[in-house]
């Protein structure tokens, strides 16, 4: 107690002296330079600049920003690949959906809930499952990606619900960056083959227009060996032709002035090869789709007396469609169960922000979705056991205040209250100090915590009672967070950052087995509690060489039982590396991740991992062309993931070596 | 006529003497009528020792025996006291200021005496003593336009960012002379360092370009990576405030051929010296404009500029 008496004393000494520094300056101090001087001074290159470093520092939260160059030049291919090289997140993938881990929670058949996934601040998560997408299904092409926002931490002090262990927040190209047709094909192992056609432009009138489609089609593996169903009346344990993959998406984008219309309509399906649910093995009927679309209306303006404003509307749809061949024997044999769910809702949300007393920036907002439709139906040859369709509402109010205490010292302070008709109402607030004792240094110290609705896939799915049944008396799922962020700036090219950090997550919505009738229904099941730091150094040099260093340390354990939870990797350790190869002319990337292993659904332990990848990237060698060659896993590792509870694999076999070759031509 | 010998006898014997007596003084004489210039500079910063250069040029051709001191001032607050108590005992014919700083200082010490000021961008030292004349560094509005107009021919909608405490003025200059230029000016109003994110979101919007005016809210170190990096991102041409700007990744600006400020301010001494009243020299805009730009950020911005523009250009960054 004495030690954080005497700390907070350093504390306020050392900020009541930079006070006074600054007050200190006389008249005859000219150092603080006359108006002119700002003409004459250097000023730092923004070619060498981390382009959001500003952002990032002055967050109330640790932030990561990928930019389509690092998409690019790492060759990444999908969402999830881009969260991989990132320190704290890790992947897995069950051959239908990848799985995103953050701080040590990657619970197996949670479809990505507990991140907050947005385009353009226009939320992703469906409602019915409430899911993130970070594979194949995610709504749009990589290459229209200008950035992602990557925030870690609670963030239901803004967002609400799922923004439970992070938002993601992808910010789409503008029609100014195209400026013109882009064609771009790809080929990789696996049969894979994707291309788009984009236009983009500003007209001198103001007009902006960004106009995309995109096809995706891939044969998967050819044969996926499992021992679980090693016999041969299952094909001796190998899924042929069962792991395809396509997707279509069409984007556009119109905006003026203050105005944006955004558009989005895409697809992808996919074939299930690891027969889970005890489906039939090796049947290539097996496959799921996930449908979107999207209408979205954004007007942004700022007034003179400098208020800002935001308001939102918009209108979505979500189709989710699985077939599962289950062999019901004699007569009929093989029967499809099929599963038909469609999400539609509106919404709307309004913010306002304005600046008070030179140190205020208050924000308040509010936002309502209204659910037209939350249908779920699951049926077969015989008989429909699911139709449900709930009328689920929610609405929201926010607050939040950025205070500028001092120069150096900023107070961030948020409070939101949701309003849903399925569960409890959940308010959450965020406290963030920012403060800056040297130019280069940015300490944070952060509490907030968040919810999670329980879902309507978790409320009412069953399936016909055979294997898992309702349960609509489930609470929403709670974190509260703490957390210290330490950014330095070490010198011109080098930056590092240090956080430690502690969730606490209280009534976990997760499957139980109810002893009395043996069926599965999802509910608030555990406590669980994750500590763990993230140390990581990146450098960028005028010579286009640019690294990557991080470290994790994560452990979640259940609180019940004190046991780690499953599908968490304790130490992770990450390199990226971009740098010119021949100068001007081609430019290399390399990625090492080292993972330790995850503990899986049966206790059992993966081995731990090192994937190396690898990419090469040619741009305008020729005019407008851009040619890209990557190999992914480069020394063939071989490496599982942990399976989940429809998994009857207790660890599900990653690709190994595989190669991608596009080519990008703006005309 | 013995008299007269003896007058005359006297005469050349004396003649030595006064010869020895008057070369010994002869040093002091003209010292009487030699022209003095005291030159107190803010900074010594390259182009502030350029003007110098300049100026010390041009008074030196028109009196090669002017007498010059210069002084310089800087971070060091206990050196710029002792400075400005040397300062304060010179009594020149014409004080030659750089920087506003510097120029204040001198108006408090010497109000009365002829001041020729430079490296400042606004009127309000003039203003404050009718003693003082000088070149001022903002360009008039017609030269930032026609040069916009040049590199920029499609561009419409123009941004400024201007606190409007301190820049209202200029802007309506600005604002004024746009029309001729067919350009719809923009304003947006910046009190505050923490107004400028929500203003630069602002303009990647909505602008065509954002034409950077020097205002130390707006433009400051602190600032300099947000605006630069903002208009960098949304692909904005940003019209930068002087070279080091446009080094950094501004597209273009209006920068100055400091000695030629400097000659500009000799000039205005020399009439000063020569016995023009202060009064009768108006304060004048830089006479040489130099054109620089930045290809790099011309690439980025998928510009197509104009061969002949980047000849002209006096320095072009790759």
């Amino acid at each position: 107690m004495k030690k954080s008496i005497l700390s907070f004393l350093s504390l306020v000494t050392i900020v009541c002296g930079q006070a006074g520094l600054l007050e200190a300056q006389d008249e005859t101090d000219f150092s603080a330079g006359a108006e002119e001087e700002l003409l004459f001074q250097d000023i730092p290159s923004v070619y060498t600049a981390s382009k959001y470093e500003q952002k990032v520092s002055e967050a109330p939260a640790k932030v990561s920003i990928v930019t389509h160059e690092e998409i690019q030049r790492y060759g990444y291919r999908t969402i999830a690949d881009i969260l991989r090289s990132l320190p704290g997140f890790y992947i897995s993938y069950d051959y239908n959906y990848s799985y995103i881990g953050v701080r040590g929670f990657g619970i197996p058949g949670d479809y990505n809930t507990r991140i907050l996934m947005l385009l353009d601040g226009h939320r992703i998560n469906d409602n019915i499952f409430d899911s993130a997408y970070s594979d194949t299904s995610f709504v749009l092409d990589l290459d229209l990606i200008d950035r992602v926002e990557v925030v870690r931490g609670p963030s239901s002090s803004l967002y609400g619900n799922n923004a439970f262990f992070g938002v993601i927040n992808v910010i789409t190209k503008k029609g100014r960056d195209l400026d013109g047709v882009e064609v771009s094909i790809a080929a990789g192992s696996h049969n894979s083959y994707q291309g788009r056609l984009s236009y983009g432009k500003r007209y001198q009138n103001g007009i902006e227009l960004l106009l995309s489609g995109s096809y995706y089609d891939s044969q998967g593996r050819t044969d996926l060996y499992y021992q679980e169903f090693d016999s041969p009346s299952t094909n001796n344990g190998v899924a042929e032709e069962a792991d395809d993959d396509q997707f279509e998406s069409l984007f556009s984008r119109i905006s003026y002035g203050d105005f944006s219309l955004e558009a989005l309509y895409a697809e992808r399906e996919k074939g299930i090869p690891t027969a889970p649910w005890g489906v039939e093995f090796n049947d290539s009927g097996t496959r799921t789709w996930d449908g979107r679309w999207f209408v979205d209306l954004q007007y942004q303006h700022l007034y003179k007396n400098n208020t800002e404003i935001v308001a939102r509307l918009f209108y979505d749809r979500y189709w989710y469609d699985g077939d599962y061949i289950y062999d019901y024997g004699p007569p009929t044999e093989l029967v499809n169960i099929q599963d038909r769910d469609i999400g539609e809702w509106w919404g709307s949300e309004l913010q306002v922000s304005r600046h008070f007393f030179d140190t205020h920036r208050l924000t308040i907002g509010g936002e309502y979705r209204d659910s037209l439709k939350q249908e779920q139906k699951a049926y077969d040859l015989y008989d429909l056991w699911l139709d449900s369709n709930p009328d689920i509402d929610t609405w929201a109010l926010f607050i939040q205040d950025e205070w500028t205490l001092l120069d150096n010292l900023l107070l961030n302070v948020g409070l939101r209250h949701d309003e849903y008709d399925s569960s409890d109402s959940s308010t959450n607030p965020r406290v963030a100090l920012i403060y800056s004792p040297l130019a280069d240094t940015t300490l944070k110290v952060l509490y907030g915590s968040a919810f999670r609705a329980p879902n309507v896939y978790e409320l009412y799915y069953h399936d016909g009672y055979s294997t898992a049944k309702p349960n609509t008396e489930i609470d929403p799922e709670t974190i509260e967070s703490f957390e210290l962020i330490w950014e330095q700036q070490l010198n011109k090219n080098i930056r590092g950052t240090a956080s430690l950090y502690k969730n606490d997550i209280k009534d976990l919505i997760a499957y139980a087995l109810d002893p009395d009738d043996g069926l599965l229904y999802f509910d608030n099941r555990d406590d669980a509690e994750a500590y763990g730091t993230e140390l990581s150094i990146e450098g960028k040099w005028n010579n286009g060489f640019l690294a990557n260093l991080s470290y994790t340390y994560q452990h979640a354990e259940s609180k019940e039982s004190g046991e780690r939870l499953v599908n968490s990797p304790l130490h992770m350790v990450k390199v990226n590396v971009m740098a010119s190869v021949i100068p001007n002319i081609l430019d290399g990337g390399l990625e090492l991740q080292y993972e330790s292993e995850r503990k899986t659904m049966s206790g059992d332990e993966t081995d731990d991992t090192f994937l190396t990848n690898f990419i090469l990237v040619s741009k305008d060698w020729l005019e407008g062309i851009t040619v890209s060659a990557g190999v992914y896993n480069l020394f063939d590792v071989t490496y599982d993931y942990p399976g989940s509870e429809e998994h009857s694999q207790d660890m599900l076999s990653q690709d190994g070596r595989t190669f991608r070759l596009k080519l990008n031509y703006l005309f | 006529m013995k008299r007269l010998a003896h007058i005359l006898s006297i005469a050349l014997r004396l003649l030595p003497l006064i010869l020895v007596l008057s070369l010994a003084i002869e040093p002091d004489l003209p010292a009487m009528n030699r022209p003095a210039i005291t030159i107190v500079s803010s900074s010594q910063l390259d182009p502030y020792l350029l003007v110098i250069q300049g100026f010390s040029k041009l008074i030196s051709h028109h009196f090669p025996e002017a007498s010059v001191d210069t002084f310089f001032l800087g971070p060091d607050m206990k050196k710029n006291r002792a400075t400005l108590q040397e300062i304060e005992n010179k009594q020149p014919d014409v004080f030659f200021t750089l920087g506003t700083k510097a120029s204040q200082e001198v108006q408090t010490l010497h109000p009365n005496r002829p001041q020729v000021v430079t490296m400042i961008l606004d009127d309000l030292v003039l203003k404050q003593s009718k003693q003082t004349t000088g070149v001022i560094l903002n360009f008039p509005p017609e030269v930032h336009f026609s040069m916009l107009r040049r590199l920029l021919p499609d561009a419409k909608r123009v941004y400024l960012l201007y606190n409007p405490k301190k820049n209202d003025s200029l802007f309506a200059r600005m604002e004024k002379e746009a029309d001729t230029y067919q350009l719809e000016l923009y304003g947006l109003p910046v009190e505050t360092v923490s107004q400028l994110p929500a203003a630069l979101k602002s303009v990647g919007r909505q602008a065509d370009m954002l034409l950077g005016l020097p205002d130390q809210t707006v433009y400051s170190s602190k600032t300099a990576k947000a605006v630069l990096l903002s208009t960098f991102r949304n692909r904005i041409p940003f019209a930068g405030l002087s070279r080091y700007w446009v080094k950094a990744g501004a597209l273009y600006a209006l920068d100055w051929d400091y000695q030629d400020l400097g000659r500009q301010c000799g000039e205005m001494a020399y009439r000063i010296m020569d016995g023009t009243a202060v009064s009768d020299i108006a304060p004048t805009p830089p006479a040489t404009v130099r054109f620089v730009i930045n290809m790099k950020t011309a690439d980025h911005l998928r510009l197509n500029i104009d061969p002949s523009l980047i000849r002209e250009a006096a320095e072009v960054f790759q």
